[in-house]
């Protein structure tokens, strides 16, 4: 038993090993944890464990042979790796996309925001130690799973965006059950809040905890919900528009500080929950808008883009997500790096963590949605 | 169990002159005129002049409560043999009551048999036999309880004679020497008049004969270990005084020491010898090099002959009284343990299906109906698997700590009153007993947390003792609100001391005793790791905390102790404060003027045909469900069904009728119970885990100031509240009781409502029938992907 306990300089604490094996880090994540009984000192976030080149890879593949990694940065929310090297490929070579493929990419990908935040939250409360909210968030997400499986082929994995568009049409029917799937959804989002969002053990275990301010979410680089949860009202979506995000209408859900401080677990969680009704209210507009047309640009089948580099942000569902891309003018990517928001949110767990306790990293590594293919890639 | 008793003994030069019986001080001081009455009681009996007789004491009597066809044992010191033996019942006190009956709510006035001693002196004598030197017994017959009662019912051919008699007062034995002479001592039954009253133990009643068997096997044991040793075959000595040596082997040790056939040995050096156990017995207490044996030799020239013989080594073996502690313990323990596994396995189930309905899954429906026997597939496959102990795990601490936290859960097991005489033991300290036991529970989870050697069950571990010792406060003294007002510690009596009707639960007591309920939940909540209180065993925090590293039947054994401590959490609430055992209503409409068909037996027979008729129905369900032709659902289905309810009528009234009424009561106690496993499912269903400070603070900082806020206002409640305020009291919380349970099942009504649902009783019933929902085209409110992938499909 002697080497549960070891001296160091900060004297007398417990050396813990969470992970990469550990049920609440989700994926491969690894932290070591200093530890003084049940309040830490450090939580050392330590990444790599689902590191798979993916970024040496596109110099290998051809242009649209690489949409399929793709999909592997981030398998919670793939439809938007899909569309960040999509639209890249598309501002190198000045395609054009049309317009009902550019409502169908917002239509996929805001069904898959909904699906990645359910999981989200689904974990994030079963981490506080409430199993029920998970398998209904799941259930709902089957159905986006069901839906998004008639669109393009597969439940996790999509590879649906296309340079110029989209893989495929929507099939016969499927309105119908998207608008049946919202129907049932939006109702569904009160029902959660009555769940489990209200529910004053599950407030006490995340308000206050993680507080991170505006400034510090700023120098650390939080993007998307984290950020908004900070109280910066920016979303790409509508401050950098791309797509045809500027044609609609949404609210960003920032946070305030509802239950406790501004900036803390509870608005990260919460800032969550209200983007999904904002994506549910993206994707009704979508389809009143969507015209007739085709759904995708004719590009060649061995496709050549111009030497350049260009740089594209993406709201994912876990943040803004940027595509920076290099061409020399041949068949293959010279340069491609992702930034994603998982690998930022990891830096500051470890300044958070001083002086928390261990159930709460838990509740912060929750709140921050980090995925581990996305901090690795 | 029993309070330190009250003896006399033997004879006194008093008792000679004029045989009055002594009795203790306390009577004595209490009841000044008993004496006189006494000696006149044995007036009759005590004519002949005292000769020289032997003296005895009288230790203890069982049991109090008396039916018809008990034993009734008196222990003693050395009863003679010979001789004949009276019991003479007295009164204590003025009021003569002699035997009462068996409740203390039932305004029953003890049975005054005899109000006046003096004129009824030899009515309530009895006359024993000596089973053993230390024990005389005397079986109660119809007669004697008709006189204790004196209502006709024990007559001959009446049924219903089985309402027993508590005796209150003093038990005397008085003995008639063959030469006339009389001794006499008298026993003082510990619980006096108005005390409280202990139900009979009826399954205690086979422990004698055990203990007797187990005596008689671990006696064997020694003698054939005596035998093994010298080498011989003892037989009975002719005459009773030693034992003598039926065969001697050749080369053995008492062939060497020059022992023969025949030889009756009286003596191991100074100890006399009776029989085979006495010597036995008197060998393994005489080891040394020369044992010095006395023989009387039939026929040979020196009648006593002394032999040595070498007992140094002698095996050590434990002594008999081990030995038989150890039988009755394992043979108690297997029965018990055949009992309370079902307990386990069926909560284990019930949440996982509750659970998973809950939270819109189907839950484990696979084994056995409903998957009902998955409890004992789980239990089957994890005995199957490996057992590993970690490296450098402390492997003593590591493999004794489940059976740890078993024993303490089991052990509660032992003072849970399943019914009036549905109990193992109802000791008077009960439920001091229970919560010590349970205490235990502590020691096995550090144990295992510390002996894994592993970080994350030592962190759980410490969790827990911090967790369970801390709410053990509020809980205890969210009991002894409940002790305070039963007067009692023991189960039965705090069960005896509420009713059976909801407003005289002792939650509808008084409002701190309303809140006391729901501070002794939390508490044991607490105390069994459940939810909100799981920290010990945080998933997502400590994998699965203390039992992180155990595998295989070790895991098996703590999880299985933690879901029968949820049903005892049910049972220990049921008992405390939601009534028991205790049937609504009078005990008379219970049992019935006749004996046979009365509420009893009408209430048992509709519950029986209900779940009868439920099994049939689902039965036939399961038909439509496989296709089978309608006609021979109905050829087969009915039939069935009408025998398995005309066979459960028959049986309802068949049987005598107190079997009835203790079935109400196990099953009126069990839905009590399982009410609250169930709540404790749903709460598991719908809470999110406490953190470890917010838990503290939420013990220390209000669960214990409240907990003696509300002891010490029933202690004022007790003392000073009148009758028309615990009246209205008692009212009043039933109401808001009636109202919470109201409100649930509005509110249940209302979210079903909500769905969508055709809440209509059909439509819920073929649910329940088939398990498939009636309302496919709504799947969108309720719907599952099942139904979603079928109309994709379609």
């Amino acid at each position: 038993m002697s080497d549960l306990v070891f001296e160091d300089e900060f004297g007398e604490e417990l050396s813990l090993n969470m992970g990469p094996q550990h049920p609440s880090t989700h994926g491969v994540l690894r932290f070591v944890v200093k530890a003084d009984g049940e309040v830490m000192k450090r939580a050392i976030p330590d990444v790599g464990y689902l590191h798979r080149s993916i970024e040496k890879i596109a110099e290998k593949m051809t242009w649209p042979g690489f949409m399929p990694y793709t999909d592997r940065v981030d398998y919670l929310a793939a439809m938007f790796c899909n569309e960040g090297w999509a639209v890249a490929v598309e501002r190198l070579m000045g395609q054009e996309v049309p317009e009902r493929a550019e409502y169908l990419r917002v239509i996929s990908c805001e069904l898959n925001r909904i699906a990645s935040h359910l999981i989200a939250v689904g974990t994030m409360a079963m981490d506080i130690g409430a199993l029920t909210p998970f398998p209904y968030a799941l259930r709902e997400r089957e159905t986006i799973n069901d839906l998004i499986e008639e669109l393009c082929g597969a439940r996790l994995t999509y590879n649906y965006h296309r340079i110029g568009g989209v893989a495929w049409d929507m099939p016969k029917g499927w309105y119908d059950k998207c608008i049946r799937f919202l129907d049932h959804f939006e109702p569904t989002v009160e029902e959660f809040d009555r769940l489990i969002t209200g529910n004053e053990i599950f407030v006490q275990r995340l308000a206050n905890v993680g507080v991170v301010p505006l400034e510090m979410a700023v120098d650390y680089g939080l993007v998307g919900p984290n950020l908004r949860a900070s109280g910066l009202d920016y979303d790409v979506r509508r401050d950098e528009a791309y797509s045809v995000y500027p044609k609609l209408q949404f609210e960003v859900p920032v946070g305030r500080g509802m239950r406790g401080t501004v900036g803390d677990s509870y608005d990260r969680y919460f800032v969550r929950v209200r983007e999904m009704a904002e994506s549910a209210k993206i994707i009704r507009q979508c389809f009143d808008q969507m015209p007739q047309g085709p759904f995708k640009a004719k590009t060649k089948k061995k496709l050549k883009v111009p030497a350049g580099e260009v740089v594209v942000r993406i709201e994912s569902a876990r943040g803004e997500m940027t595509w920076y891309v290099v061409s020399d003018g041949g068949e293959k990517a010279y340069r491609c790096h992702v930034r994603t928001g998982s690998f930022n949110a990891m830096g500051i767990i470890e300044p958070l963590s001083e002086g928390v306790m261990i159930a709460d990293l838990v509740a912060l590594i929750a709140s921050f949605d980090v995925v581990a293919p996305e901090i690795d890639r | 169990m029993r309070a330190p008793v009250q003896r006399t003994g033997a004879q006194t030069p008093a008792m000679r002159a004029a045989p009055v019986l002594r009795t203790c001080n306390r009577s004595l001081s209490r009841v000044p005129l008993r004496a006189p009455a006494m000696a006149l009681a044995l007036g009759t009996l005590t004519l002949a002049a005292p000769a020289a007789a032997q003296a005895f004491e009288v230790h203890d009597v069982e049991p109090a409560r008396v039916y018809v066809g008990t034993t009734l044992e008196i222990f003693g010191t050395g009863f003679p043999a010979d001789g004949t033996y009276q019991i003479l019942f007295a009164g204590d006190g003025g009021a003569g009551a002699l035997f009462k009956g068996p409740e203390l709510n039932e305004k029953d006035t003890p049975v005054a048999v005899c109000p006046d001693p003096a004129r009824c002196p030899v009515q309530l004598a009895l006359t024993p036999s000596v089973v053993r030197p230390d024990r005389l017994a005397v079986v109660i017959d119809r007669t004697f309880m008709e006189r204790l009662r004196g209502d006709g019912r024990c007559a001959a051919g009446a049924r219903d004679c089985d309402v027993p008699r508590v005796f209150l007062g003093d038990i005397s034995v008085i003995r008639t020497a063959p030469g006339g002479a009389v001794t006499a001592a008298s026993f003082e039954y510990p619980l006096g008049a108005g005390g409280p009253v202990r139900p009979p133990l009826r399954l205690e009643l086979f422990t004698p004969a055990l203990r007797d068997l187990a005596d008689d096997t671990a006696r064997a044991l020694q003698i054939g270990l005596a035998e093994d040793f010298l080498g011989v075959k003892l037989g009975d000595a002719p005459g009773g005084k030693g034992v003598m040596l039926a065969e001697v082997v050749a080369g053995g040790r008492a062939a060497k020491a020059g022992l023969a056939k025949g030889d009756v040995l009286d003596k191991v050096l100074a100890t006399p010898i009776v029989d085979a156990a006495s010597f036995a017995a008197a060998l393994s207490e005489a080891p040394g090099r020369n044992v010095i044996l006395r023989i009387k030799r039939p026929g040979a020239p020196a009648p006593v002959i002394e032999k040595g013989v070498d007992l140094s080594d002698y095996p050590v073996r434990p002594p008999p009284q081990i030995l038989s502690v150890l039988f009755v313990v394992g043979a108690c323990s297997a029965v018990f343990l055949l009992f309370i596994m079902p307990f386990g396995g069926i909560v284990t189930w019930v949440e996982r299906r509750v659970w998973a309905r809950m939270q819109s899954r189907v839950g484990p429906n696979r084994v056995g109906p409903q998957g009902f026997l998955q409890w004992i597939a789980d239990g089957l496959k994890n005995m199957q698997k490996e057992d590993l102990v970690p490296t450098d795990a402390d492997s003593v601490l590591f493999r004794l700590a489940p059976y740890f936290v078993f024993l303490a859960v089991i052990g509660t097991f032992v003072v849970l009153p399943f019914g009036r005489y549905l109990i193992p033991a109802d000791m008077n300290i009960g439920i001091l007993y229970l919560t010590s036991v349970v205490a235990l529970e502590v020691v096995g989870v550090l144990m295992s947390g510390w002996g894994s050697n592993s970080k994350w069950a030592l962190i759980g571990g410490m969790r827990s003792a911090a967790q369970i010792i801390s709410y053990e406060v509020p809980g205890g003294l969210a009991i002894l609100t409940a002790v305070l007002m039963a007067g009692s510690l023991s189960t039965q009596d705090i069960i005896g001391a509420q009713g059976g009707a909801p407003w005289h639960w002792f939650i509808c007591e008084n409002p701190a005793a309303f809140c006391a309920f729901f501070v002794l939940f939390i508490a044991l909540l607490a105390e069994g790791n459940r939810t909100p209180f799981d920290l010990p065993e945080a998933e997502s925090e400590l994998v699965s905390g203390f039992a992180t590293e155990y595998s295989g039947f070790r895991y098996l054994v703590f999880f299985f102790a933690e879901w029968v401590n949820l049903y005892v959490i049910g049972a220990v609430l049921t008992t405390l404060y939601l009534g028991g055992w205790q049937l609504p209503g009078p005990e008379w409409w219970w049992k019935g003027e006749g004996g046979g068909a009365a509420g009893a037996t009408l209430v048992l027979y509709v519950v029986l045909a209900g779940v009868m008729a439920v099994v049939a129905a689902l039965w036939l369900f399961k038909l439509v469900w496989i296709g089978m032709p309608r006609w021979l659902q109905h050829a087969v289905g009915f039939p069935l069904f009408a025998a398995v309810t005309a066979g459960a009528g028959a049986l309802a009234f068949l049987a005598p009728s107190s079997w009835h009424v203790e079935a109400l009561r196990l099953i009126v106690f069990q839905v009590k119970a399982m009410s609250i496993v169930f709540i404790c499912i749903w709460l598991r269903a719908t809470l999110p885990r406490l953190r470890i400070d917010q838990m503290m603070d939420m013990c220390w900082k209000y669960l214990v100031p409240i907990g003696f806020g509300i002891f010490g206002f029933v202690a004022l409640w007790v003392a000073y509240a009148p009758g028309w305020l615990r009246t209205a009291m008692h009212a009043l919380l039933a109401v808001v009781l009636f109202g919470v349970i109201g409100a649930f099942f509005w509110r249940a009504w209302v979210n079903l409502k909500e769905t969508g649902a055709d809440v209509g009783l059909g439509a819920r019933l073929k649910l329940a029938m088939t398990g498939y929902k009636v309302h496919d085209e709504r799947w969108v409110r309720v719907g599952s992907m099942a139904e979603h992938g079928a109309a994709k499909r379609s």
